[in-house]
This record gives structure tokens, C-alpha cells and sequence, in this order.
């Protein structure tokens, strides 16, 4: 018996030392991209909870790319090796850096894979934050490193499973102004459980949460940080929905970009709809993302 | 202990050394089954920016991909009892409504402040766009 006890512990340390050397091996190639940074030039400045980019992971870049330059007027850079699928593709609105595509690597199979766009919340403490995710039922898809020009970069699963990433940010996080047309502007958590989701969101990012309970009877809440809404949580209302961040667009016409997204491929999973000053609609690109959009008086965005 | 056992870690190293010198170019044969540690498995996991977001790196991550997303059509004001409002798609706050005073949006950027769209900072030279994916033909039997 003294004999066997002995020979587990060291066969478990030959799988643990393989595992480790696995993921360091994942770490180092992760490490030698280049990843844009999140603001160019650098603003030093930090805004925690703030959304500060969007990355979509799709099956295909090129497709996904064609349509949101063709409904929103992004334009694109692409950086990496020669192989498409492992290259970094830089969304610009009006030359603003706004977010970025990456190719699915589950995909490689020749499935057509649903995409899904990825937000990453600025942070300063990832150790921390890190450690609150697990705490909070969460999962750390990938472990927080320095990611370029990026910044310290992490990737989770939320207790539902929904993907999420913090950031950081080596150069600072962009001025504190709420998005322009065709940039992101809002995002929104649609949870099972609106109160579990907030509460696991607190710990992680710190966010204040403020209830919406008088805006209909989808109950809510809104995650709140520096004094500003930075997006929320609402209750999913069927089973059929999937627990998801959904983030927004800005748009100066919702009805002409919903118009716009089935002409170019996608399509329109909520009509637009008037909400008192605001009109928004959810749409899907020709890759399966689901992204809202919303059109906003002009008087409405400047309070 | 056996003899086998005894020449595990050798192999298990040698195993993981081959898939870090095969990382950088692994292509179509990259597996991302989870039939425990493998060199199928690391070497997906580090592949590429694609791998960053999770494809591939840990068993029961969204091994087909994310969920498509079902959208439920709101429902009009007075179709669902007691309370008559509609059903908002969204937790978007709307500034003209005393509801959202603790949580205000941040204002736009004002005209005086230039939006940054000149980028100094040195970056490598970008590339072409990737080629559209083809889709699978189905096979003939």
C-alpha cells in the first residue's frame, strides 16, 4: 500500500507538468501577436467597468468583415502571418479603432460555426478580478497575460457560461464619451437570473447595480461605474434564448440599417422598435453574431 | 511502479515538446477533441489569435460553437396583463427619463474635442484581408 501511494502522486505530477508545459505553451504564441492597442495614441486614462472593446470571434473574417463595412462603414486592417486563419483583423469607424475579428478555431472541422461578438471591461486589478470569477462560479477561459500593445488581457465564462473578457489596458482606455454613430454605444447581459448575474459582476468588476423595474416588465438592472450606465443585465424571457452579452451599435437610421443588414446578407431578429426617444432592433451577420442596433437623438446622447 | 509507468514522464515530455515545436504551424489536422492531454489538444489551444477566445482550450467550452441567438418578439402594451407597458428589448437607459438619473449615459464627445483618428504609434504593416471561407461540399456516394 506504502508502494502504491507513493506511485499516484508521481504520476500525477508527470500529467500536472504536461499540462502546465501545454499552457505555457499556449501563453508564449498568444504573447507573440500583434494585438492593437485599445487606444492610439495613449490616453493613460482608466475608466473601470467601462466596455473599452469588442472583439467577434467568427468562422469567417472575410464575410463578417464584408458585411459591417458594407452596413456601418467600417474599415479594416489585418495583421498576422500568411495563413487567414490566424490573423487579427482591426475594425475602424471613421478611423477610430473600435474592436476586431479573429477566426474560430473550432470551425476548422468545415462546420459553419454561430459567432459571437466578445466584450472586454476595463479593469486595473485582473489578479483580483481573476480570483472573484472563480470565487463567483465563474470559469477563466484564458489566463490573464500581456497581450501587445493590448494590454493584460483575460477571457471567462460567467456562472451561465456566457464569454466575457478584462482588459488592463497598456494604453490607457479611450476618453470617456459615449460612442458616435457606427460606434459601439451600450451592451446587454440577457441572463436566467438577473440578481445571480449582478451580483457575480459586482464582485468581478465592482459595479454598482441600479434596477429597472419601473421600464416594463422585463425585469432588469443597470451596471453603473464612475457614475455612468456601462451597460446591464436583463432577464432573458424564454428558454429558447441563450444567456449572451448582446453589444450595440449606434446608428443614425435603425429602419435603413436593418434595411441595409438583409441586403448585405444578415439578418433582422427584432424589427425596429420605438422606445419613447430611442429606436433599436437586433440584427445577425451573415456569421450568426447577434448585434443590436440603436438610433439616438442627438439631444438624447448629450444630456 | 512499472517499467511502463516508470517511462511516462519522458514520453509525456517528449510528447508536449513536439507540440510546442509544431504549434506554429499546425493547420487543417488540428484537432480540438478532449479525450484527456494530448498533443492534438495543445496544439490547438495554441494556434493563433482564434485560440485566444477558447476554441479548443478546455472540454465543455462551446465545443460547436456559441449558441445561435433567439430573439422573442416583445410583446405590445396591454397584451399582457397587469402591467401595461412594453416590454423593452433592452436595459438601454433613456436620459430623458427620471428612471435613469442614478445612471446617466456619458455625454458624446463635443466638437471641440478631435477625434483621435491619426495613430502614431509604430505598428507592423497590415496584410491582406483573409479569403472568404469556402463551405463544405456535400459528399457523393
Amino acid at each position: 500500500m506504502a508502494h502504491a501511494s507513493l506511485e499516484r502522486p508521481r504520476n500525477l505530477a508527470a500529467w500536472a507538468l504536461v499540462l502546465m508545459a501545454s499552457l505555457l505553451a499556449v501563453s508564449a504564441k498568444a504573447e507573440e501577436r500583434y494585438w492593437p492597442p485599445i487606444v492610439d495614441p495613449p490616453t493613460g486614462q482608466h475608466h473601470p467597468g467601462r466596455f473599452v472593446w469588442v472583439d467577434l470571434v467568427t468562422s469567417d473574417v472575410a464575410a463578417a468583415a464584408g458585411f459591417y463595412g458594407a452596413v456601418f462603414g467600417w474599415t479594416f486592417e489585418t495583421y498576422g502571418g500568411e495563413d487567414d486563419r490566424d490573423t487579427y483583423t482591426l475594425a475602424l469607424a471613421d478611423g477610430l479603432p473600435i474592436g476586431g475579428m479573429v477566426y474560430d478555431q473550432r470551425a476548422k472541422q468545415g462546420k459553419k460555426l454561430s459567432a459571437r461578438w466578445v466584450g472586454l471591461i476595463s479593469v486595473t486589478d485582473l489578479k483580483a478580478a481573476t480570483s472573484a470569477v472563480t470565487q463567483g462560479g465563474g470559469k477563466v477561459v484564458y489566463q490573464p497575460v500581456m497581450l501587445g500593445e493590448r494590454g493584460e488581457t483575460a477571457i471567462y465564462q460567467d456562472p451561465e457560461g456566457v464569454v466575457f473578457g478584462l482588459v488592463n489596458s497598456k494604453s490607457g482606455d479611450p476618453p470617456d464619451f459615449a460612442g458616435d454613430v457606427n460606434e459601439w454605444y451600450w451592451i446587454d447581459l440577457w441572463s436566467a437570473d438577473v440578481e445571480k448575474a449582478a451580483q457575480f459582476y459586482r464582485a468581478v468588476v465592482g459595479y454598482e447595480t441600479v434596477p429597472i423595474a419601473d421600464d416594463g416588465p422585463r425585469s432588469g438592472v443597470r451596471l453603473v461605474s464612475g457614475g455612468f450606465a456601462r451597460g446591464g443585465i436583463m432577464a432573458k424571457d424564454s428558454k429558447e434564448t441563450s444567456a449572451t452579452w448582446l453589444p450595440y451599435i449606434r446608428v443614425a437610421d435603425v429602419k435603413a440599417t436593418a434595411a441595409r443588414t438583409t441586403a448585405a446578407g444578415g439578418k433582422v431578429l427584432l424589427q425596429p422598435m420605438a422606445l419613447n426617444l430611442a429606436t433599436v432592433a437586433i440584427i445577425a451577420d451573415p456569421t450568426g453574431a447577434p448585434v443590436g442596433i440603436v438610433q439616438v437623438p442627438a439631444t438624447e446622447a448629450q444630456p | 511502479m512499472s517499467k511502463g509507468d516508470d517511462r511516462l514522464l519522458p514520453r509525456l515530455a517528449a510528447v508536449v515538446a513536439l507540440a510546442m515545436a509544431l504549434d506554429g504551424c499546425a493547420s487543417d489536422g488540428g484537432d480540438s477533441s478532449y479525450s484527456g492531454v494530448s498533443t492534438s489538444v495543445s496544439m490547438s489551444m495554441g494556434y493563433g489569435y482564434g485560440g485566444y477566445y477558447g476554441g479548443g482550450y478546455y472540454p465543455g467550452y462551446y465545443p460547436g460553437g456559441y449558441p445561435p441567438l433567439v430573439v422573442v418578439p416583445p410583446r405590445p402594451p396591454g397584451s399582457r396583463p397587469p402591467v401595461n407597458l412594453p416590454e423593452r428589448p433592452t436595459t438601454l437607459p433613456e436620459t430623458s427619463r427620471p428612471s435613469t438619473r442614478p445612471a446617466p449615459m456619458p455625454s458624446t464627445r463635443p466638437s471641440t474635442v478631435p477625434r483621435p483618428t491619426t495613430r502614431p504609434s509604430f505598428r507592423p504593416a497590415p496584410r491582406p484581408m483573409p479569403m472568404p471561407r469556402p463551405m463544405p461540399m456535400p459528399s457523393r456516394r
